[in-house]
């Protein structure tokens, strides 16, 4: 599915919005599940995870980190603030910089949405490597 | 550590870019010659300001690549540099690409998920 949308709200929050073709717990689940979210989660070609943890619980963090090709990499490391699930219709991760708001959008359809809101120090970095 | 982007743009005209790109005043300069070239005395119109300070705005512009001006007797009319604008663009564009590419990559690792799902309803 395509149909990624860009917005802003204010002056330092970025959303981003997006359909999948799968159900909502899919998509949570790739969003907090390291072995799924290093295959996706890698910004342009060329980069990897070989680093990804996620405690995905309440007050429990996060570490990720990538490299590319030419062995030149960074981290960003975060806490989750809360998880909420709303079965079947609603989930919603929020940690230390952004939030994903993941919704039911028709049978085996996800709707995300997903705000950032910048991670004071790695924003930068981040941002750069186009993640 | 910003490798990706320096190997595609050169990173100093975007420094210089965005921070001139980061005032009002000089924002509103360029979206007036988005419509075209202008003297500083048409620039200057608009705005409760001298036209030495719209020239200083314009001097900060012209630095930074995104305008250009030309000289014609005593005037020196201003124009878009569509080079640097096309390159904010294709940063932008290359941070835009590069989201895009993550879930078209969420997709892949979604779709192997299926069969786990239908095993799960039984």
């Amino acid at each position: 599915m395509s149909g990624l949308t860009l917005t802003t709200e204010g002056d330092t929050h970025i959303v981003v919005t997006r359909r999948f073709k799968a159900p909502p717990e899919a998509v949570y689940r790739a969003h907090t599940e390291p072995e799924l979210i290093r295959k996706w989660l890698l910004g342009p070609d060329g980069w990897s995870m070989p680093v990804c943890l996620c405690d995905a619980r309440p007050g429990g963090s996060f570490r990720y980190e990538w490299v590319n090709e030419k062995g030149n990499g960074f981290h960003i490391t975060g806490e989750f603030i809360a998880l909420e699930h709303f079965p079947l219709n609603l989930q919603h991760i929020r940690n230390y910089g952004s939030s994903w708001r993941i919704r039911r959008a028709g049978r085996h359809r996800a709707g995300m949405r997903c705000g950032s809101r910048g991670f004071p120090g790695s924003a930068r970095r981040l941002f750069a490597a186009g993640l | 550590m910003i490798c990706y982007i320096t190997d595609v743009l050169n990173m100093r005209n975007l420094d210089a870019a965005f921070s001139a790109l980061a005032d009002p005043t000089r924002r509103a300069l360029l979206a007036r010659l988005a419509l075209g070239e202008a003297s500083v005395m048409e620039l200057a119109k608009p705005f409760e300001m001298t036209q030495p300070a719209i020239s200083r705005h314009l001097k900060v512009l012209e630095g930074a690549g995104l305008i250009v001006r030309r000289v014609e007797g005593t005037r020196r009319p201003c124009r878009l540099a569509p080079a640097a604008i096309s390159e904010i663009d294709q940063w932008l564009g290359m941070l835009r690409q590069a989201l895009a590419k993550n879930y078209d990559r969420l997709d892949d690792v979604l779709a192997t998920m299926k069969p786990n799902r239908r095993k799960r309803r039984r």
